[in-house]
């Protein structure tokens, strides 16, 4: 796994990014940019070469959901890993997000190792692929 | 009640009272003495059942305010479920902000005597240093620092460790906000949703309108935080119940 790889943290609360990316540098992670919603998120994938996509599910805007789903309808983003860090805890939910292809769930409140937990099983996948 | 009918009704008492008026008058011309008594209480008694009239018509809207409020779906269902949703909410709120206060005033406790210890130990190691400078250290006094510089030294190593634990707590421990904001957000919007009710009932006083039924069309979309966890068996309790699902999903 790149540490220096490019990861954006998409949440509207600047309390929960701020934890994310001190997560994240505590896991050596320190190329790390910012959105707080979809809407904001989307043009910055777009152009912004990113390696991988932490996401909130409920944000004002543009939810997680959907700009998940348009990561994967747009050709040039369709195969960035996408983990998802949320508050939404129905099965229901966590279904949709699976068969919208989402390649990790976090339910909050969560916690470092289980943060650093997923984020290493989804680039052993990714490797092993 | 509209308006013509209400005038109607008070049309007709006006009429009777202004004929039994002016036959007041003829009787007073005439020095009519029983008569005019008798038309005073005539007049008395008509003002009475208007009063009665008025009274009427206030009940009588009073009753169809009350009926919009039942037949407005949103009411029994704010009052019902919304409602005191919304007060659990509030206490998860309550807790959850508690629970992140401890959990930071613990850390800090936690931390501040290291801190005052580390900087105790270092002004003390300074000023044994200063004395080995000025050639005033004789050589069992020097052995005997030696060791305190090795204890310091491993000490540095461990409370650094313990700072360290102690400030990615406080740090985990402000992850309330985003829960909390999240279900006061939901609040707000209930309470708005609220009083545009009422401002609709206000606005409506008299008139019958039911409100539309929301289209109840079953879309999977952002809730927010589930408060209730245990009494609800499609919310999952937690990261394992997570994973389970979705390792049952093919993940």
């Amino acid at each position: 796994m790149d540490k220096d790889m490019k990861i954006l943290i998409v949440d509207d609360f600047s309390t929960m990014r701020r934890i994310v990316k001190n997560l994240l540098r505590d896991l050596g992670f320190t190329n790390t940019s910012e959105a707080d919603d979809g809407i904001t998120a989307l043009p910055m994938l777009k152009t912004g070469k990113f390696d991988f996509l932490v996401t909130d599910w409920n944000m004002p805007g543009m939810q997680g959901i959907d700009l998940l789903k348009a990561v994967r309808a747009d050709p040039e983003l369709s195969s960035l890993p996408v983990l998802m860090v949320t508050a939404e805890s129905k099965k229901e939910q966590i279904i949709e997000a699976a068969q919208a292809g989402v390649n990790g769930y976090v339910v909050k409140p969560f916690t470092a190792a289980t943060l650093k937990e997923k984020i290493d099983k989804i680039f052993e996948r990714i490797e092993a692929a | 009640m509209s308006t013509e009918a209400a005038v109607a009704e008070i049309q007709e008492p006006t009429d009777i009272r202004l004929s039994l008026a002016q036959s007041l008058v003829t009787n007073l011309e005439q020095g009519n003495t029983a008569a005019v008594e008798q038309l005073i209480n005539d007049l008395a008694s008509q003002q009475e059942s208007a009063l009665f009239q008025e009274v009427g018509k206030l009940t009588r809207q009073l009753h169809d305010s009350l009926a919009i409020f039942g037949m407005d779906d949103r009411f029994p269902d704010l009052a019902e479920n919304r409602i005191p949703n919304a007060k659990e909410r509030l206490n998860y709120v309550i807790e959850k902000t508690e629970e992140s206060a401890h959990r930071t005033l613990n850390a800090v406790e936690e931390a501040l005597p290291i801190a005052h210890e580390l900087e105790e130990n270092g002004s003390n190691m300074r000023q044994d240093w200063a004395k080995f400078t000025r050639r005033e250290m004789n050589a069992e006094e020097f052995r005997q620092m030696s060791k305190r510089i090795e204890t310091f030294l491993e000490s540095v190593e461990t409370d650094a460790k313990q700072l360290n634990q102690g400030l990615s707590d406080v740090m985990m421990a402000q992850d309330f906000q985003d829960i909390t904001g999240q279900i006061i957000r939901q609040v707000i919007e209930l309470v708005q949703e609220m009083q545009d009710g009422l401002v609709t009932v206000i606005r409506n006083t008299g008139s019958s309108s039911k409100s539309s039924n929301e289209d109840n069309k079953k879309n999977i979309t952002a809730e927010g935080p589930q408060v209730n966890q245990e009494d609800n068996p499609d919310v999952m309790s937690g990261q394992d119940e997570v994973d389970d699902l979705l390792s049952s999903l093919g993940f």
